[in-house]
């Protein structure tokens, strides 16, 4: 169960920033009516308003550069716990922003995944 | 009960204990517990606390930056997430940290059970109980 946790983990997080990167819009299809996002302490729920947030962030583009993946199987349900840190690179910013990221991943009936938790935030200083 | 107040008390106790009194985070985690500690991976209570009171430093001193929680589950879970300042005796610059902690419910959390880096004994429940 805890090997299948690191690779879920691992294949979400390349998958989540790929789309962040190059797609935003398109990760509302991994967030639910159900799901949340807190952002720098904003809290927002549902994936058309956390979509909408995501895409209405000061810049249009972006790179984000995973430092740590860490994964944990977070109940006998299938639940996972994903923990990254990483930095975000803007366009025409000389230095790096961390950020820290924290999913809870949930099953779906379909056997994939969608993100019910979501809490981000950067590492100032 | 307001989460957001439950889990910065919880936070604070956490660290508190950290700081001052560090094997007696075992009683915030159980044996179904796991922790990962810069990737390393540890279960149960015994092995976490034998970890966490085996860390190269005796003194240190968390200051805590922000505190983030969501329920999260149909349980009533919740996820609580920290990020802060480790300060180490004798280093001149504190280590940024960031720690995120689940816990199957939010009585739980209330009440010393279950729990990943959970939440967990009289201390707390009292200090909760005066929120």
């Amino acid at each position: 169960m805890e090997e299948q946790a690191e690779m879920v983990g691992r294949a979400f997080v390349d998958h989540y920033y790929h789309l962040f990167d190059t797609d935003r819009a398109s990760l509302s299809s991994l967030y639910q009516p159900s799901s949340m996002l807190s952002f720098e302490g904003q809290k927002l729920f549902g994936a058309n308003d956390i979509s909408s947030k995501l895409n209405q962030l000061p810049f249009d583009q972006c790179k984000h550069l995973i430092s740590t993946i860490d994964s944990q199987p977070s109940s006998p349900s299938g639940g996972i716990v994903v923990f990254v840190s990483g930095s975000l690179e803007l366009p025409g910013e000389e230095h790096h922003l961390r950020f820290s990221q924290m999913f809870h991943l949930i099953p779906t009936p379909e056997g994939t995944f969608f993100v019910q938790n979501d809490i981000f935030r950067l590492n100032y200083g | 009960m307001d989460p957001d107040a439950v889990s910065k008390a919880f936070v604070e106790h956490y660290y508190t204990l950290f700081d001052a009194n560090r094997g007696a985070l075992a009683n915030l985690y159980q044996e179904t517990s796991m922790l990962t500690f810069e990737g390393q991976k540890i279960q149960g209570s015994q092995s976490i606390v034998a970890k966490l009171t085996s860390l190269p430093f005796q003194q240190c001193q968390h200051s805590i930056t922000t505190v983030d929680c969501q329920p999260s589950g149909p349980a009533g879970g919740m996820l609580v997430f920290v990020s802060g300042n480790l300060q180490l005796a004798g280093e001149q610059h504190a280590l940024k940290f960031s720690q995120g902690f689940r816990c199957d419910s939010f009585a739980d959390l209330l009440l010393n059970r279950r729990a990943i880096g959970g939440c967990g004994d009289l201390i707390v429940v009292a200090f909760l109980l005066v929120l």
